[in-house]
């Protein structure tokens, strides 16, 4: 298992295959955050596009930039897919947001279950 | 002081709707529901205004693109 804690994330990968990351405690992501985070999955993706979960359930949000920074090319490039946590109502709005506006370059969808959202990014592998 | 939060909602509505997207709403960021419309106003608006900037843009490379097309 590697794992990679940044300002705003904590990232994991084992060997599921899928890429685990959970914002930090009513953080507020900005650009250069969403940069940080993508660099470090850049480094367990060796080049291919992996399948990531993301837990936003304890998230403040992100900025616009930010969020159009993670529908980017570039992070098309290592992202198969990815997979929102979300329970709470604010997180459920941040995370329909997110695909409502901004359009991922790769399958994105919420869900209120890590275990349907593993089930998910599994068909990605 | 939730009438004045309320009213302070239906303006920046009233302002979207005269595509004016330049007011944000003061809002904590939390599960309260008027908390959360004032979050996602304000976040509906800034993606709006950006979509609408965008929008203007294309008309205008439009607009120049026609001036070469063959009658």
């Amino acid at each position: 298992m590697s794992k990679v804690i940044t300002k705003s994330e904590t990232i994991i990968f084992d060997s599921s295959g899928i890429v685990k990351c959970c914002i930090h405690d009513g953080y507020f992501l900005e650009l250069v955050d969403a940069k940080e985070n993508i660099e470090a999955i850049k480094q367990f993706a060796n080049g291919n596009a992996l399948p990531v979960l993301v837990d936003i359930r304890q998230s403040k949000g992100g900025s616009k930039e930010s969020r159009a920074y993670f529908a980017s090319e570039e992070v098309g490039k290592i992202q198969s897919a990815c997979a929102l946590l979300v329970t709470s109502p604010l997180s459920r709005l941040i995370g329909n947001f997110f695909i409502g506006f901004n359009k991922t370059k790769f399958p994105t969808k919420l869900f209120s279950s890590e275990e349907n959202a593993m089930i998910w990014l599994k068909t990605f592998l | 002081m939730e009438n004045d939060r309320l009213n302070n909602i239906i303006e920046m509505i009233s302002s979207m709707a005269r595509l004016d997207f330049s007011k944000r709403l003061e809002t904590e960021i939390s599960n309260d529901p008027i908390d959360l419309i004032s979050y996602g106003l304000n976040m509906m608006s800034e993606e709006l205004e950006n979509n609408v900037v965008k929008k203007s843009k294309l008309q205008e490379i439009n607009s120049n693109l026609k001036k070469f097309l063959i009658p």
